[in-house]
């Protein structure tokens, strides 16, 4: 199974705008862009990785060798503007991204080709927090 | 073809024949608005049972209390509002009856706002589905339609070919010769 939040996190982590947009964790050693859930401690902006749906392309002879995966990145800031920023930081970084990515502690992959699909924003009111909503479809060779 | 029309333009007698296949083509029409919501509902099926299938079952009966206003009550000592029995969101997703729209929408059923009673047994509210689609800030998504929408639409386009394909022929038997 692709490490999808391992290759999205290796793609954002290599940009200096996300860098600078996100900023570093509570521990200092990595940026603030998680796996499912965001840690309480942390303090926002933050970004949220999610994979929402895996496409395979099962071939007559075989398993499938191309899986389509719908990822959801989540951009949480204070304010809206700042949440706008790091959706688009995100977005020109991630859209019409193809190339291997190697992911440290796992292995390498290729990345075919990431697409923009869609986008939507909201507010938690209760804690006053600004989010947008990423949708992305990555298309990840299973055998690198 | 069982399910096509022949018009046939004879140059002695065109203007009748073009005014009759004029007729025949606007009655396929009118025919196809009265019966759309119905096709269209049909074809709906396999997406409504696809997001049933995937959305999650609570373990737990949950309590919804008033909008904290100055403060949260102690435990225990909240006024209730709603109770929303396990299932409550599964048994939400249905074909929704809109009046105003001619379009077949798939989605959950929400109680007006304010609304107080039980749920979950025969009255459904899913006011919180897009905190289980989409997460917050201090819970993980489950996202569950996304992939219904996937998964369920190669089956709602195969069905609506068919059900066209009825509608179609049903057509041509009725206006046939």
């Amino acid at each position: 199974m692709a490490n999808i939040s391992g290759i999205l996190y290796t793609i954002l982590a290599a940009d200096v705008t996300v860098q600078s947009l996100v900023g570093l964790d509570a521990e200092g050693d990595g940026y603030k862009i998680y796996p499912l859930t965001i840690p309480q401690q942390e303090k926002l902006p933050a970004v949220r990785i999610t994979t929402i749906a895996v496409e395979p392309s099962d071939t007559k002879t075989g398993a499938s060798t191309l899986d389509a995966i719908r990822v959801q990145v989540d951009s949480y800031a204070k304010t809206m503007y700042a949440a706008q920023q790091i959706d688009e930081a995100v977005r020109k970084r991630l859209d019409r991204y193809r190339n291997s990515v190697s992911v440290s502690g796992d292995t390498t992959y290729f990345v075919d080709g990431i697409r923009f699909e869609n986008r939507n924003e909201t507010m938690e009111t209760e804690k006053d927090i600004f989010r947008i909503s990423t949708d992305y479809q990555v298309r990840i060779h299973r055998t690198p | 073809m069982a399910n096509s029309i022949q018009l046939t333009i004879d140059a002695n007698d065109w203007q009748r024949q073009v005014n009759a296949a004029v007729k025949t083509l606007e009655k396929l029409t009118y025919n196809f608005q009265r019966e759309q919501q119905d096709i269209l509902t049909d074809c709906a099926e396999p997406m409504v049972a696809a997001m049933q299938n995937g959305a999650p079952i609570g373990a737990k009966i949950h309590i919804r209390y008033p909008k904290r206003r100055g403060g949260r009550a102690k435990r225990g000592e909240g006024q209730r509002v709603a109770k929303y029995y396990p299932g409550n969101l599964r048994k939400a997703f249905r074909v929704l009856d809109l009046k105003r729209t001619q379009d077949v929408i798939v989605g959950a059923k929400l109680a007006r706002s304010g609304t107080k009673g039980t749920f979950g047994l025969s009255r459904f509210d899913a006011y919180y589905l897009h905190w289980v689609e989409y997460g917050t800030v201090n819970m993980a998504a489950k996202p569950f339609v996304r992939p219904a929408i996937i998964q369920a639409s190669p089956r709602v386009i195969v069905r609506m070919q068919t059900n066209m394909n009825r509608f179609a022929a049903k057509f041509a038997r009725q206006n046939a010769g």
